[in-house]
């Protein structure tokens, strides 16, 4: 029986990494991705545990936000943590796996100018939750923006003493070698499967 | 008869095409370009699963179904999603243009790398091979070009010819890319995917001239995936371009899902007006 738990921590900051800057309809946002687990099968006997009580439960679809490796749970330090990550869920033969959704961020909620793509950076979830309502249509960008009780107070509570999304220079370093290892990799397999490829026209 | 479809499924937001060939003995091949999938809004998976439900009469998929997925460029609104989809439905091949070190690119290569399918980056001059009877050819990018920081223009630019009318497909490709290889965009080109969901760069010069527009006539049929968000895209500027230059296009914004076939007889185009 496989236990999902509902545990109260006020302290989950979500690993985003830059895509592209945008400008969307007037607002200077950043489009971020985020690993998520997925499931393309129901999970059968799992059981839910709120509170010291449980219950069992089949899950038909699962979203659930990745914020870091078995073994980092807050961070991603290093390839074998990202690694990790991937190992833990999709080598479970459950069913699950791990993929990519993106979300857009204002630009004035980063604690950096120099935005580039593959930058990590952490968010916190109350600020995720709502930027994760707006990509998902759940409020509009008007609602978004004009909302002063939501936008000054909910996602920028201290913005002139320290930015809600923040830079994470080790995750970015992890990331950049990880990302370089699939290339790696790839390169390996493209030469395991020469015969395969599409050959160049010109030699 | 053989012959080529095309759907540019409206995904909402980002590029997905569905290609699927025919050839002369009847025998299908299908493939994908781009997806923009997330949890939420699964518009492509949802889109094959049932055209191939309604195909097959049932809902086993007979992996690999797809002989190759593509990646234009690697932008989330073209690439988010292809792991799923390469998981339900199978995939023998995974191509994607050569580009700056990625890490939504490197979460595919790392699926691709752990199921054993075959995936190479691509370029102008790698021999593709016919999709049914369509030949293949790669416009852009060039072998010997430098990689772009603007990933846009590292797009995958394919030209797919059936029947003597070619089908062009152009990722998020922008001026820059147009001023190199519009001369290359063939005589014979029918149908054209509007680069960059109709946004001024995909299409515009600088000073307001179409690029692309200038090589391409105006009897070619336009396929335009679009942005559903306020986001200028497609941008009326544009529109004034093409409604100028008297193409006739349709937009998966207000058009839904863009079918078009090419065979030996006329192309034919279907949508919801």
């Amino acid at each position: 029986m496989q236990e999902l738990n509902m545990i109260s921590n006020r302290d989950n900051m979500i690993p985003i990494i830059v895509d592209v800057e945008r400008n969307i309809d007037g607002h200077q946002m950043v489009r971020c991705s985020y690993f998520s687990v997925q499931s393309d099968e129901p999970l059968l006997n799992w059981k839910i545990n709120i509170r010291s009580s449980n219950s069992p439960i089949v899950l038909l679809n699962l979203e659930a936000i990745l914020v870091g490796s078995p073994s980092n749970p807050n961070d991603f330090k290093t390839i074998e943590d990202i690694n990790e990550m991937y190992d833990f869920i999709e080598d479970s033969n459950e069913g699950l796996f791990v993929d990519i959704n993106d979300i857009w961020i204002p630009v004035e909620m980063f604690g950096k100018t120099d935005i580039e793509q593959g930058m990590v950076f952490r968010i916190p979830d109350e600020q995720f939750i709502l930027l994760w309502k707006f990509r998902n249509d759940r409020i509009s960008i008007e609602e978004l923006f004009s909302d002063e009780e939501r936008f000054v107070h909910k996602m920028m509570p201290d913005l002139k003493q320290k930015p809600p999304v923040y830079f994470s220079e080790e995750e970015t370093m992890a990331f950049q070698k990880w990302t370089y290892k699939q290339i790696e990799q790839s390169r390996m397999r493209y030469n395991e499967n020469k015969k395969h490829v599409l050959k160049k026209i010109k030699k | 008869m053989s012959q080529l479809k095309i759907v540019l499924i409206d995904v909402a937001w980002g590029d997905s095409i569905f290609l699927e060939a025919k050839d002369n003995q009847g025998k299908e091949s299908y493939a994908l370009i781009d997806s923009n999938d997330s949890t939420n809004y699964k518009s492509t998976l949802i889109f094959l699963r049932k055209y191939f439900q309604k195909k097959f009469g049932t809902s086993k998929i007979d992996k690999p179904l797809l002989d190759w997925v593509m990646l234009s460029h690697a932008h989330l609104d073209h690439g988010q999603g292809l792991k799923e989809i390469m998981r339900f439905f199978g995939a023998k091949r995974f191509y994607y243009p050569k580009s700056i070190q990625n890490s939504s690119l490197a979460h595919l290569q790392h699926y691709a790398n752990r199921v054993g399918i075959i995936h190479q980056a691509i370029d102008n001059n790698r021999n593709f091979p016919d999709f049914g009877d369509a030949k293949v050819k790669i416009l852009w990018p060039q072998e010997d070009e430098d990689l772009s920081d603007n990933e846009n223009n590292n797009s995958i630019i394919l030209a797919i010819t059936q029947d003597n009318k070619s089908a062009i497909f152009t990722g998020d490709a922008e001026e820059e890319v147009w001023n190199s290889i519009k001369n290359n965009i063939p005589n014979n080109t029918a149908f054209f995917k509007v680069p960059h969901h109709g946004s001024i760069n995909g299409t515009l010069d600088h000073s307001g001239n179409g690029t692309w527009t200038t090589k391409c006539a105006n009897s070619v049929f336009l396929g335009m995936s679009t942005h559903n968000r306020p986001y200028n895209h497609p941008h009326q500027e544009v529109l004034n371009v093409l409604n100028n230059s008297g193409y006739s296009f349709a937009r998966t914004d207000e058009n839904y899902h863009i079918e078009v076939v090419i065979s030996s007889g006329p192309l034919k185009s279907k949508y919801s007006v």
